[in-house]
């Protein structure tokens, strides 16, 4: 802990204090459940980051690895009577696959071409998911899903369940960032050829980063289904997919603690959301719709970087005049002396 | 043999609609290399105020041609307010602006219309027409009336017009054309305005065979774009008949496949696409390949 | 000496137009070819065929004897070339320090997995990054500036931080597009005084440069094209005397 510390700074602790004490802020079995569902939501965003803002690429798709993720362990553990424990691993590895085989096939495409092939992918999946009737119960669904037996399942327990999860995977990912392989990633996003002529094989760093993004997203989605203990296709299309994009477009893009804040913000938003239509009778349709397009818009216009870096770089300024300040202080204060000295 | 023939009509008809969207795509794409994710929601916005205008007891001709200046007007304004405003923006803060965009327009018109499917009244009868067993409805022959009015319009307007000469100027070199007096900016929101415009008939000649909803732009803008890649982007003739082939493959996959499966299909048929042959059935560029 | 790399009847088109147009040359072990000539005559694009970033239209690259024109460019820097880019390409979101250890890439090997559990293997690697990019940092004078953003550093900083990038490794040629474009006189004398020592270190050098009195001071011997064309080949002085070289340089008429 001492060396975790040491090595993420006052922000890690922050966050770990935060996390752990939240529940007991917020003792509602309801804002457990947000909470949950953040979790949840912040395990996908922190693989997209990684393909996103690290390798530079873009996932439409992301909710399909999510919900691809939720059915595996959803029909191993209900339609084959597996521990939930082993649908988990199944709920990364199947998810990594179809991010391997997809990726693989989407190698050398960029910008469109990408965002489209996501695309495509995810509606593909929703489709599958409703198509395959048999096996996944079509549009109804599936139900009695069994919870994961972690302390009981109750609501707290799967919190922390959850955000153990969660900061395994933000390690993982910060770990990755300031490693041989982070740099890759991030130098592919600089410059190809550069990065190339470094000697990394630029496709093969992008598909690692993809097929990772995509374990995260079935992790997210298996425990999600174990929650949830009902499934449907719903959840997965690509009005999800834009959640999990504006969630790592507000952080910023570049940042890991960045898809970690945008989702805790995106998720409040929401809730909020959610509570105005209760208080305002004339509010219909997906208002969460209009506020994640609004920023997504906003974001790209005003402030391309995203939330924790600008907030990054004003610090950094404010700090660097604050040193300058200093240094200039200290100048006058040497020269005041030395004209006392004359 | 008629259920065959019956099958490629009703792909013919959507397919007509596709290109107009893959050719709205396209409009935008040669003059300012930018893709508008947003292109659908022209469409749905075309027969959603289309369909409102009439609910206020507006004649079907003049709601009509309020909703496409309408639609005309916002695809303008975005291009004022919004993607000029980023010109240098990276490729994927384009994608995620134009994608903002939709899903902008997509809130905003469930927020006012609702989450409900309305029917729009066909333009003439009702009467399904039928040739040799095969049976259309009338709708549908205004459909591809209007499609090919409209494909051959911007054919005239690229071919033979000198606004379409700078409009191509604008696309092959920026810097020339300004030079030459022309404003690239301006030619930009030409082209909004008349994808905006295009998309919006498009959305009004097809609500009264469907229905129309604030969500019916995500897919067709999806399958646009598919058949203007699948005809090579930039080509809009290459487009127009890709967008055909789509509707057949997908009406004949619905027919003799599984009718749940039909959008998987066009879809299905975007990826095989993206991995023979990014750059198209009919391009030669390839725009989507990168690396080394 | 032994030849380190052979290009041989090297050709290249762009469109229709041929750029470089069937240059021999060879670069020995421990020596600094300079590559010269007017502009536009194919000296960068040479140097884009012989790191592997566009392959040749035609012709053959020896590496070491290794034919190289069907390796993938990702494999190049492995093998033991490296390059600097003449319009820079550096990683600015990175930092000095996090730039030259990308430079390490092909000296290390730890997975994805390996690196994110921060395993044994992957510590002790960073650790061997980091220790050589210091070491680098201080032979190119940028110690001071390991910890800045590359974003934030001046012009002629990047192009030292670029050579640190591509020695690390300890390559076996180093390839050098126009390293003194943009710096002043002390700075270009400072980097012609380095190219030397890595050269005696044993790394050689493949030049392009414009700088005149760097090439004649620095290079062992000098290739030059026009057009696409090798017209002479030969040590600095040579060079100076050659009438062609002179006509291609002056643009007389004469042939």
């Amino acid at each position: 802990m001492k060396q975790l510390l040491q090595k993420w700074g006052k922000g890690f602790g922050i966050y770990v204090a935060l996390m752990i004490v939240f529940p007991f802020v917020m003792p509602d079995e309801y804002y457990r459940s947000v909470g949950i569902i953040i979790g949840l939501h912040a395990i996908v965003t922190i693989g997209l980051c990684l393909v996103m803002g690290l390798a530079g690429q873009i996932s439409l798709g992301q909710a399909a690895f999510w919900g691809i993720g939720a059915y595996t362990s959803a029909v191993l553990t209900t339609k084959y009577g597996l521990s939930p424990f082993v649908g988990l691993i199944a709920s990364a590895i199947v998810p990594g696959l179809f991010a391997f085989i997809l990726g693989r096939a989407i190698a050398g495409l960029q910008g469109y071409y990408l965002a489209m092939a996501t695309l495509a992918f995810g509606y593909i999946v929703q489709i599958g998911i409703t198509e395959w009737e048999p096996v996944t119960g079509g549009a109804s669904g599936m139900i009695s899903i069994p919870q994961v037996p972690f302390f009981g399942g109750s609501e707290l327990s799967m919190y922390y369940l959850i955000w153990a999860v969660v900061t395994c995977v933000l390690l993982f990912s910060l770990n990755l960032l300031h490693s041989r392989v982070g740099r890759a990633f991030r130098a592919i996003h600089k410059s190809e050829i550069a990065a190339t002529s470094m000697g990394i094989d630029v496709s093969k760093f992008k598909l690692n980063a993809f097929v990772v993004s995509g374990m995260f997203a079935g992790i997210s989605g298996g425990l999600y289904a174990h929650y949830m203990g009902i499934l449907d296709p719903q959840p997965f299309g690509l009005h999800e997919s834009i959640k999990f994009l504006t969630m790592v477009v507000i952080g910023g893009m570049t940042s890991i603690w960045g898809a970690l804040i945008g989702t805790v913000l995106i998720g409040f938003i929401s809730e909020g959301l959610i509570l105005l239509s209760e208080v305002i009778p004339g509010l219909q349709g997906d208002v969460d719709t209009i506020v994640f397009g609004g920023i997504l818009v906003l974001i790209v216009m005003f402030m391309p970087e995203g939330l924790v870096p600008r907030i990054r770089s004003v610090y950094e300024k404010a700090q660097a005049k604050k040193a300058k300040e200093a240094a200039v202080k200290a100048q006058s204060g040497e020269r005041v002396e030395r004209k006392a000295a004359t | 043999m008629t259920e065959l023939l019956q099958y490629v009509a009703n792909g013919l008809v959507s397919g007509g609609i596709y290109a107009i969207v893959a050719v709205g795509f396209i409009t935008i794409y040669n003059v300012s290399k930018v893709i508008n994710l947003a292109q659908g929601e022209f469409l749905m916005l075309g027969g959603m105020v289309t369909v409102a205008l009439i609910g206020m007891n507006l004649p079907y001709g003049l709601a009509a041609l309020l909703a496409i200046l309408a639609v005309t007007a916002i695809g303008i304004i975005m291009q004022k307010y919004v993607i000029d405003y980023v010109k240098k923006a990276s490729p994927i803060s384009l994608i995620i602006l134009t994608i903002g965009i939709s899903t902008l327009i997509r809130g905003i018109a469930s927020f006012i219309w609702g989450k409900d499917a309305f029917a729009l009244e066909p333009i003439t009868s009702n009467e399904p027409l039928s040739f040799g067993g095969v049976t259309i409805a009338t709708q549908s022959v205004w459909i591809l009336a209007a499609v090919l009015i409209i494909l051959f319009l911007l054919w005239y307007l690229m071919e033979k017009t000198i606004l379409g000469k700078k409009i191509n100027a604008c696309s092959v070199n920026p810097m020339a054309a300004r030079l030459m007096g022309i404003s690239p900016t301006k030619m930009s929101m030409l082209a909004f305005a008349i994808s905006g415009a295009t998309g919006a008939v498009a959305g009004i000649v097809i609500a009264p065979l469907s229905v129309t909803s604030y969500d019916i732009g995500v897919l067709l803008g999806i399958k646009g774009f598919s058949a203007a890649i699948l005809g090579g982007l930039g080509n809009p003739l290459g487009a127009a008949v890709a967008a055909f082939l789509l509707g057949i493959v997908e009406s004949l996959g619905a027919g003799y496949v599984s009718s749940g499966m039909k959008d998987a299909i066009a879809f299905l048929v975007l990826i095989g696409m993206l991995l023979v042959k990014p750059s198209g059935l009919f391009g030669e560029r390839s725009v989507g390949k990168g690396g080394l | 000496m032994t030849t380190l790399l052979e290009v041989q009847e090297l050709s290249r088109d762009f469109g229709g137009v041929r750029a470089v147009n069937q240059v021999d040359f060879q670069v020995r072990e421990g020596e600094i070819l300079a590559l010269i000539g007017p502009n536009g005559a194919g000296k960068s694009t040479v140097l884009n065929m012989v790191s592997g970033v566009i392959p040749p239209s035609a012709g053959e690259i020896r590496f070491a004897s290794k034919p190289m024109t069907k390796v993938p460019g990702y494999e190049y820097a492995g093998l033991g070339i490296t390059r600097t880019f003449q319009n820079l390409q550096t990683f600015d979101d990175m930092t000095v320090l996090e730039n030259v250890m990308v430079g390490m890439h092909t000296k290390t090997s730890s997975s994805l997995f390996s690196c994110g559990m921060n395993l044994g293997k992957a510590k002790k690697e960073e650790k061997l990054m980091e220790q050589k990019a210091h070491a680098w940092l201080g032979q190119v004078g940028l110690a001071t500036e390991s910890q800045r953003l590359a974003g934030s550093l001046p012009y002629g900083k990047l192009r030292l931080m670029e050579i640190a990038r591509a020695m690390v490794a300890g390559p076996r040629l180093l390839l050098l597009d126009e390293p003194a474009a943009g710096l002043n006189h002390t700075e270009t004398a400072e980097m012609s005084r380095m190219f030397c020592e890595i050269r005696d270190s044993g790394t050689a050098i493949l030049l392009v440069e414009h700088d005149m009195d760097m090439i004649m001071t620095i290079a062992d011997r000098i290739v030059v094209l026009d057009q696409g064309t090798k017209i002479a080949e030969g040590t600095p002085r040579e060079i100076q005397e050659n009438p062609r070289v002179i006509a291609a340089y002056l643009g007389t008429e004469e042939e």
